[in-house]
């Protein structure tokens, strides 16, 4: 008998205080969109158009990477909920599964537990039950499927496929004959060494034989005829399949009571078709990836182990001036209209742009990663992918600030000080907008070919070269932090609708 | 703009809303400050026990073309819950028992029936009657069996009759008064 549902844990909070499920559905979906507008890319070194905060800088080649120009490594497995560190042996173990929390199988938010009194016996003092919740669509755990538990932690039943045996029977079975076929290419080889096989000794545990055939003792076969491999019973098709009732075709179907694909496929082994048959899902691990620049292989992203922090973290957000479109006229085909660009140095040493034109026929060639000067580094190149040939169509010309424009260095105490003055006295008013702190809006135009459509995007490209403070003591001959001129290839892809 | 609004002893219905219409509140129920209630298309009689919180919208229009039909009534039944910024726009009827989730949105006649959760930011406006016992979650609005009561945590009715009179003003029943 359930006397009153309490909640266990912590207090629940009035509703209007948070509701972390409006972040969750709402809040997250309008961010995103926010944060994915593709107007401002930059080409990666690799060939791929990416927006600046999806790319890395490597500071040792000095160029764009991105994921998929860097090789990932596995650092660690986790449990996203609980946060439990496993090694890969363990994880693998496990099945890449957390032992302890579990997801809702129908919405896949993590679930939680609760607990309420029941009374088993009369005279008896209520004893304490506790289920699991979904605080997204409330599912709860019930029976016979999943039934209470008295304790907190819940040794929550694991469910197991109908045919694990057979499924580790065959697999069992298809390793032993792996393993075969690696005893018979050894077989095969090993013809090529004539009657030598003295230097097998070591490498096939040659000494252990001899010792057995000194004892007396039965000699057992290296070259896996005598290796027996288990014997598996072949699947039987069947002809007796159960009957469909009569009114298969004519029942009513209750779509509430059916399981939809995607809860289906969460659970892959089972794919319960009745909402009633749905089992907790023990969660999914997450790694912790560290990324590696594939052409000097030293770290570009690399997290800390134990804790949600990095070690290394050259993101090119922290180092390549930002760009944003801040005002841009209507464009007109063959005429030229006003464009405002904001650039915003992230990086806490001043810097100087200047702009290129984007020669399209020349785009392809500067491929090789920049080498700093007097470096003597040839590392040959490792596992680098395929260069992806650039095919870009640019729909206008763009007319770039000529001259080199200087970007104040970020200082997070600007913001407070309102006396802060800049120096724009160097600054050709033709080109500089305005300028504050380590932001400078910069004057461009663009005049969209005469062939251009109303109501298509505008694409210009052009290209910005940035002064990097490389301050790395690894180069050869480098006693003071050197500054080199990156260039990066930018395309502005403007939306025209009128 | 004319609002009867009766208020059943026991209810709780603070000041600060907006009231349109002919309404009347049932024995226990908690009315937030911020409502917005709005009964053009005849009287809404909303039941005993429900908590609306803040922001909350419940809409009784006719539908736009139909401005002259005839006044229906709106019934809202008993213990249901509506959270925070959920809209109610049309709907025909809403039974017992009801968790309207934050933001979430119910359009013109649907009629919803007992013991139901409508999940947070989800926005229905189909005409298919949800039936008892549904739970309708996700962006993609999914309604699936609820499997269990929706219920509201024991004390937190306690917590707004306490909390709620010590920073707000409280509406009185000016039907009496008025002597209708």
């Amino acid at each position: 008998m359930i006397m009153c549902d309490e909640y266990f844990g912590n207090f629940k909070f009035p509703q209007f205080i948070l509701n972390k499920k409006i972040i969750r559905n709402i809040g997250a979906a309008k961010m995103a969109s926010y944060m994915v507008q593709k107007t401002v890319t930059s080409i990666c070194t690799c060939g791929l158009q990416k927006r600046l905060p999806d790319l890395f800088f490597c500071r040792h080649c000095l160029t764009l990477r991105c994921d998929f120009c860097v090789s990932h490594e596995i650092d660690t497995t986790f449990c996203p909920h609980c946060f439990e560190n496993l090694s890969s042996t363990e994880a693998k173990h496990k099945k890449n599964r957390c032992g302890s929390c579990l997801e809702c199988p129908r919405c896949f938010n993590t679930l939680s537990t609760r607990s309420y009194s029941r009374i088993l016996e009369p005279k008896k003092l209520p004893q304490k039950m506790f289920y699991l919740l979904c605080l997204f669509c409330n599912w709860r755990s019930h029976e016979p499927n999943v039934p209470d538990q008295p304790t907190s932690s819940g040794n929550w039943p694991i469910y197991k496929n109908p045919n694990d045996g057979r499924i580790s029977d065959l697999i069992n079975y298809y390793k032993s004959l792996s393993l075969k076929e690696v005893f018979d290419k050894q077989k095969r080889s090993t013809k090529n060494y004539g009657r030598n096989y003295m230097h097998f000794l070591e490498k096939f545990g040659l000494n252990a034989m001899m010792a057995r055939k000194r004892a007396g003792l039965p000699n057992f076969s290296m070259d896996g005829t005598g290796y027996c491999t288990p014997q598996i019973t072949p699947s039987e098709a069947t002809e007796d399949v159960p009957e469909l009732s009569e009114d298969t075709f004519e029942q009513l179907v209750d779509l509430k009571q059916i399981s939809t694909l995607e809860q289906r496929f969460a659970t892959p082994e089972i794919q319960n078709e009745n909402i009633d048959d749905l089992f907790p899902i023990r969660k999914h691990l997450r790694v912790k990836h560290s990324l590696r620049c594939r052409v000097c292989e030293h770290n570009v992203v690399k997290p800390e182990y134990n804790a949600v922090k990095f070690k290394i973290k050259h993101l090119a957000y922290y180092h390549v001036p930002e760009i944003k479109i801040i005002k841009c006229e209507p464009l007109q085909a063959g005429r030229s209209s006003s464009l405002i660009l904001k650039l915003c140095n992230p990086a806490q040493t001043s810097t100087i742009v200047c702009f290129e034109k984007m020669d399209l026929e020349a785009i392809n060639i500067v491929r090789e990663p920049r080498r700093l000067e007097g470096e003597d580094l040839v590392a040959t190149p490792k596992q680098l992918p395929e260069p992806i040939p650039i095919t870009l169509e640019l729909q206008g010309d763009i007319i770039i600030p000529e001259g080199e424009i200087k970007i104040a260095a970020r200082d997070d105490t600007a913001e407070y000080d309102d006396t802060n003055e800049v120096n724009t006295d160097n600054d050709d008013p033709k080109y500089v907008y305005w300028r504050k702190g380590n932001k400078v809006a910069l004057k461009f135009e663009v005049k969209p070919y005469d062939n251009f459509e109303i109501n298509e995007n505008v694409r210009v490209g052009f290209i910005m070269n940035f002064m990097y403070l490389d301050t790395m003591s690894h180069v050869i001959n480098q006693k003071q932090p050197q500054s080199v001129s990156v260039p990066i290839k930018i395309v502005l892809d403007l939306p025209n609708h009128n | 703009m004319s609002s009867k609004v009766k208020i059943v002893q026991g209810a709780m219905v603070c000041k600060e809303i907006k009231v349109k219409g002919q309404v009347s509140f049932g024995a226990s129920t908690i009315i937030h400050p911020g409502v917005t209630i709005i009964a053009e298309a005849g009287p809404i009689e909303i039941g005993e026990n429900n908590i609306i919180e803040e922001y909350v919208n419940i809409i009784h229009k006719f539908a736009p073309g139909n401005e002259h039909s005839e006044p229906i009534i709106l019934k809202i039944g008993s213990n249901n819950v509506f959270e925070v910024y959920s809209t109610i726009d049309g709907v025909s009827s809403i039974g017992d028992n009801n968790i309207f989730e934050s933001k979430s949105y119910v359009g013109r006649n649907l009629s919803i029936g007992n013991d139901c959760i409508i999940g947070a930011g989800c926005r229905l406006t189909s005409t298919v009657p949800i039936e008892d016992g549904v739970c309708v979650y996700g962006k993609n609005c999914i309604r699936q069996k609820a499997f269990c009561k929706p219920s509201v945590p024991a004390g937190h009715r306690e917590f707004l009759v306490k909390l709620l009179p010590s920073y707000h003003l409280l509406r009185k029943n000016k039907h009496t008064n008025e002597g209708n």
